[in-house]
C-alpha cells in the first residue's frame, strides 16, 4: 500500500477555484481600489479648487488693500471645518505668502510640506480682480484619511479573501471527505471482489450516485456468487445420461478427478450406487448386489442417467482391484452390441492407439504393463490399430464378421488403450472436464474453463 | 416691503458671517491659548497702518498685540454676537472706525466704562462722557479722483456731490458699502444729515447708477482710484492723502456743498480678561505720543489730542466745509437709513 499522502481530487479542483477566486477578486479589489483612489483624489481636488476659488473671491479685497489679518480668521474657519484641508495660504503677485501659512491642527512641526509630498493635493487659485491677478490662494489637502480608509478597506479585503478562502477549503475538504469516503469503499469492496471475495456484502451508505454505484456493485456480487455457485455446484456433482457416454467413459471421468463421492446410476426406477475414494472405485451397490458384482451389472445397461454426489462417501471398501483390471474385466461382461454401438457409431472409424496419443496423457502406461491383461484375440486386434485401418477393415484382416471385432474394440477403448475418433469428440470433453484435475481441486472452480464447460448441456441431456 | 425683504437678507448674511467668525475666533483662541493669548485689537484702520501703532505699542509696553482688520459694522455686529450668545468675549479692544457705531455699541453695553487719563486732552465732543468711547482721530469725507482718467474721459474734476450723478460717470464712481463699512455709512449720514433723510436716499439712489461697486472696506475706493479702474471714490480724505503720498496718482477734492466726518473710536470690549493691558493701548492711542505716530508716519489722520502733532499735509477742518456732523444721530438712525439705502439701491453688504 502507498503510505504518500495523496492530495484528493475535490481539494485539488475546489483549490484551484478558490485561489482563481482569491486572484480574480484581489485583482477587482485592486482595480476598484485604484480607480477609487483616483476619483477620490479628482474629488478633493474640485473640492480644494472650489474652496480656492471662493477664498480667492473673498480675499479680493483684503489682498488689494493689503489687509490680510482679516483673512485669517477666515482660512482657519474654513480650516476647521475641512479636516481634509492641511494648508491654506494667500499669497501676493509676487507669490510671496502674506497670510502666515494656517495649517490644520496650527501644527506646523510635525509636517514639512517636503514631508506632505504624495500624500496631499495641491491646488491654486488665482485672485483675479479689474482685469489684473492679485495674487494666489494654495489649498493643500490632505489624503491621509483615504489612505488610512484605503488601508482599512485593504485589509478587510484580505480578512475576508483569508477567511473565505479557509473556510472554502473546509468545505472542499468535508466535501471531497464525503465523496471520497464512499467512493473508497466501493474501490475496496471492488478489490475484494477482484480477489475472489464473493462473501463480503458491499455496504456504503449513500444515497447520491455513488450509493447507486453500491447497489449495483452488490446486485452483481449476489448474482456473481449465484452464477458461481451454480457452477461450482455442476461442477462438484456432474451429471449425465449413459446413453451418450457409456459406462466406462463416466468412470474414467470420474477417476480422473480424483473424486470421493457416489457416482448415482438410474434406470427404469433401479437406482445402483458406485463409490470413489480418491478416484478408484471402492464399492458398489445395485440390488441386493454389491462389489464388483454390482459394478459389473452397470456395465451391462444400456442407457440410463448418472450423478455424481460428493455427499454419499464410501462407508466400506468392497473392491480392492486395480483400475484397468476392473475396467476390462467390467467390458468383458457386456455382449450387447448396442451398447457396443454406443461407444463405435460406425465400423468405418479408425481407432487409434493411445500409445501414439498425447491427449490420452498419463492415465494409462502405453507400456507393456497393460497389456498383459489382454488376451490373444484383444492383442492381436490391438496390433492391427495403427490409425490407418478402420474397423470394417480390421475385421477383413481378422476375415471376421465387423460385429465380432466390436467387443474388442469396446474393450480396448474403455480400457484406455484405443479410442475412435467419435469417442475422442466425447473423451475430448472429458478431456477438457480433466483439466480439472490436473490442477488443484479448489481453484478449479476460479477457472475460466470452468465457465466454459459445457455441463449444462450434458445436463440439458440429461433432463 | 422690498425692503424689509432685503433687510432681512443682509441680517442673515451678516448672522452666517458672524458665526462663521465666531468660530474662527473661538478657534483662534484654542490656538494661541487663553493664557499666553496677545492683547487682540479689531482694527477698522488699514492693516499696515494698524500694525505700526500695534508695534510702537509693543515696544514701549512689551505688550503683545494682535491686530485683525475688520470692517467697523462687521465688528460691531461681531461683539453682539458674542455677547447674546454669551461667548467670552475673544476682542479686547475695537480701534477706529466711525464713532456711530461705538455709540451704538455703548448704548448695547458692549464696551467696558474707562475714564483714561489722556481723555483731558480731548475736546469733549469728541468722546463718549460716561466714558465707553472716546475718539482717536478725525477725518473729513473727500472725493479721491485720477485726474488721467477724468482726462481721457473728457471729463472735469468734480467739485461737489452732485457733479458726482453726471451720466458721464457712470461705471466711474465707488464708494464703500454704508452696511459693512463705517466709511459707507459715514457718507450716508453725512448726505442724509446735509439734505435730509429722503433727499439724500434719493440722491444715493441717482448715484447708484453710476456706482461701479459698494466695496467692503471703506478706503478701498481710493486703491482703485489710485489704480486708474475707476474716475471718482468717495472716503475719508486721511485715505486719499495717504494712497497720494504712497504715489498713486490721485487728487483729493472736497465737496463744496459741504461734508461730514468722523470720530474715529477706540472703546474696551466688556468682559475682556486683558482689562490692564486694553487700558494701556486705549491710554496709549489717546496720548499725544500715541497720536504723533500719525504725523511720524505719514498718515493724515487729524489727532484728536491737543497735544499730538497735526501732520503735515493733513486738511484741518477749519479749512473746509465741514458741517455740524451729529455722530449720535448718525447712531440712532443707521438703522432706518440702512433699510431705506438698500431698498432704494438694491444693494447689499456685509462680509
Amino acid at each position: 500500500m502507498n503510505r504518500r499522502f495523496r492530495f484528493p481530487i475535490y481539494l485539488k479542483i475546489s483549490s484551484a477555484i478558490f485561489l482563481v477566486i482569491l486572484v480574480v477578486v484581489s485583482g477587482m479589489s485592486y482595480v476598484a481600489l485604484k480607480r477609487t483612489a483616483h476619483e477620490y483624489k479628482q474629488q478633493v481636488k474640485e473640492t480644494g479648487s472650489l474652496i480656492a476659488g471662493m477664498i480667492a473671491d473673498y480675499s479680493i479685497e483684503p489682498v488689494i488693500m493689503d489687509n490680510y489679518s482679516s483673512l485669517r480668521p477666515v482660512l482657519t474657519d474654513i480650516l476647521a471645518s475641512n479636516e481634509d484641508i492641511v494648508l491654506i495660504e494667500v499669497l501676493d503677485e509676487e507669490g510671496v505668502p502674506r497670510v502666515d501659512a494656517v495649517w490644520q491642527g496650527n501644527d506646523r512641526t510635525k509636517e514639512s510640506p517636503d514631508d506632505l509630498i504624495g500624500k496631499v493635493v495641491e491646488v491654486t487659485s488665482p485672485i483675479i480682480a479689474y482685469s489684473r491677478t492679485w495674487g494666489h490662494v494654495r489649498v493643500v489637502c490632505s489624503l491621509n484619511r483615504f489612505h488610512e480608509a484605503i488601508a482599512s478597506a485593504r485589509l478587510s479585503i484580505l480578512g475576508i479573501a483569508v477567511v473565505s478562502c479557509g473556510l472554502g477549503l473546509l468545505m472542499a475538504s468535508v466535501l471531497s471527505k464525503a465523496i471520497l469516503t464512499p467512493i473508497r469503499n466501493l474501490v475496496d469492496h471492488a478489490r475484494l471482489l477482484s480477489k475472489g471475495d464473493l462473501d463480503t456484502p458491499i455496504n456504503v451508505p449513500s444515497s447520491d450516485e455513488i450509493g447507486f454505484l453500491a447497489i449495483t456493485l452488490e446486485g452483481m456480487r449476489v448474482g456473481l456468487r449465484q452464477f458461481l455457485s451454480s457452477v461450482a455446484r455442476r461442477a462438484m456433482s456432474f451429471e449425465g445420461d449413459l446413453h451418450l457416454f457409456g459406462f466406462p467413459a463416466v468412470l474414467s471421468l470420474t477417476r480422473t478427478g480424483r473424486r470421493t463421492g457416489g457416482l448415482v446410476l438410474e434406470k427404469s426406477g433401479e437406482v445402483g450406487v458406485v463409490y470413489f475414494q480418491d478416484g478408484e472405485v471402492v464399492d458398489a451397490a445395485f440390488q441386493d448386489k454389491s462389489g464388483k458384482n454390482a459394478l459389473y451389472e452397470f456395465f451391462k445397461w444400456r442407457e440410463g442417467v448418472f450423478k455424481f454426489s460428493p455427499s454419499l462417501a464410501p462407508t466400506r471398501t468392497t473392491i480392492n482391484t486395480d483400475w484397468p483390471e476392473l475396467i476390462l474385466e467390467g467390458a468383458r461382461q457386456v455382449n450387447d452390441i448396442a451398447i457396443f454401438k454406443h461407444v463405435i457409431h460406425s465400423p468405418d472409424l479408425v481407432p487409434l492407439s493411445s500409445r501414439w496419443n498425447d491427449r490420452i496423457g498419463g492415465l494409462l502406461d502405453p507400456n507393456d504393463t497393460l497389456e498383459h491383461l489382454l488376451d490373444d484375440e484383444e492383442k492381436e486386434i490391438l496390433s492391427y490399430v495403427d490409425g490407418i485401418r478402420s474397423i470394417r477393415e480390421i475385421s477383413r484382416l481378422k476375415d471376421k464378421d465387423v460385429y465380432e471385432i466390436y467387443p474388442h474394440i469396446y474393450r480396448l477403448v474403455a480400457v484406455g488403450l484405443v479410442q475412435v475418433d467419435e469417442y475422442e469428440s466425447s473423451q475430448g470433453l472429458g478431456k477438457d472436464l480433466d483439466l480439472d484435475g490436473d490442477r488443484q481441486a479448489g481453484h478449479a472452480i476460479d477457472s475460466g474453463k470452468i465457465i466454459q464447460f459445457p455441463m449444462h448441456r450434458v445436463g440439458d441431456v440429461g433432463r | 416691503m422690498n425692503g424689509s425683504r432685503h433687510l432681512k437678507r443682509i441680517l442673515k448674511i451678516s448672522r452666517i458671517c458672524l458665526i462663521l467668525l465666531i468660530l474662527a475666533s473661538c478657534l483662534g483662541q484654542h490656538v494661541t491659548g487663553t493664557n499666553q493669548r496677545s492683547l487682540v485689537v479689531r482694527t477698522a484702520l488699514m492693516e499696515p497702518e494698524a500694525m505700526v501703532y500695534a508695534r510702537a505699542f509693543e515696544n514701549r509696553t512689551g505688550i503683545k498685540v494682535e491686530v485683525v482688520r475688520q470692517s467697523t459694522g462687521v465688528m460691531l455686529s461681531f461683539l453682539k454676537f458674542e455677547r447674546d450668545n454669551a461667548f467670552d468675549t475673544t476682542i479686547d479692544v475695537l480701534f477706529g472706525g466711525p464713532a456711530d457705531a461705538y455709540v451704538i455699541g455703548a448704548r448695547e453695553g458692549l464696551f467696558e466704562k474707562y475714564m483714561s487719563p489722556e481723555r483731558a486732552n480731548i475736546a469733549r465732543d469728541h468722546m463718549d462722557s460716561d466714558g465707553y468711547w472716546s475718539g482717536v482721530y478725525l477725518g473729513s469725507i473727500g472725493f479721491a479722483v485720477n485726474p488721467k482718467r477724468l482726462r481721457a474721459l473728457g471729463l472735469s474734476t468734480p467739485t461737489c456731490w452732485k457733479d458726482l450723478l453726471s451720466p458721464e460717470l457712470r461705471g466711474e464712481i465707488s464708494m464703500a458699502n454704508p452696511v459693512s463699512s463705517g466709511t459707507g455709512y459715514t457718507i450716508l449720514a453725512t448726505l442724509a444729515q446735509m439734505m435730509g433723510k429722503d433727499q439724500a436716499i434719493e440722491y444715493l439712489l441717482a448715484l447708484d447708477s453710476n456706482i461701479l461697486d459698494y466695496t467692503r472696506s471703506g478706503a478701498m475706493p481710493g486703491k482703485l482710484v489710485g489704480l486708474g479702474q475707476i474716475a471718482v471714490g468717495i472716503l475719508f480724505s486721511h485715505d486719499v492723502l495717504a494712497f497720494r503720498q504712497q504715489g498713486y496718482d490721485i487728487d483729493l477734492v472736497f465737496p463744496k456743498e459741504g461734508t461730514g466726518f468722523e470720530i474715529g473710536g477706540i472703546a474696551i470690549v466688556k468682559g475682556t480678561k486683558k482689562l490692564d493691558e486694553a487700558k494701556r493701548f486705549v491710554d496709549f492711542m489717546l496720548s499725544a505720543e500715541g497720536q504723533n505716530l500719525y504725523a511720524a508716519m505719514g498718515e493724515f489722520r487729524l489727532p484728536t489730542n491737543r497735544l499730538a502733532a497735526i501732520p503735515l499735509g493733513a486738511v484741518p477742518f477749519s479749512k473746509i466745509n465741514v458741517i455740524e456732523y451729529d455722530v449720535t444721530w448718525a447712531a440712532v438712525h443707521k438703522d432706518d437709513l440702512l433699510e431705506e439705502w438698500i431698498s432704494a439701491t438694491g444693494a447689499a453688504g456685509g462680509e
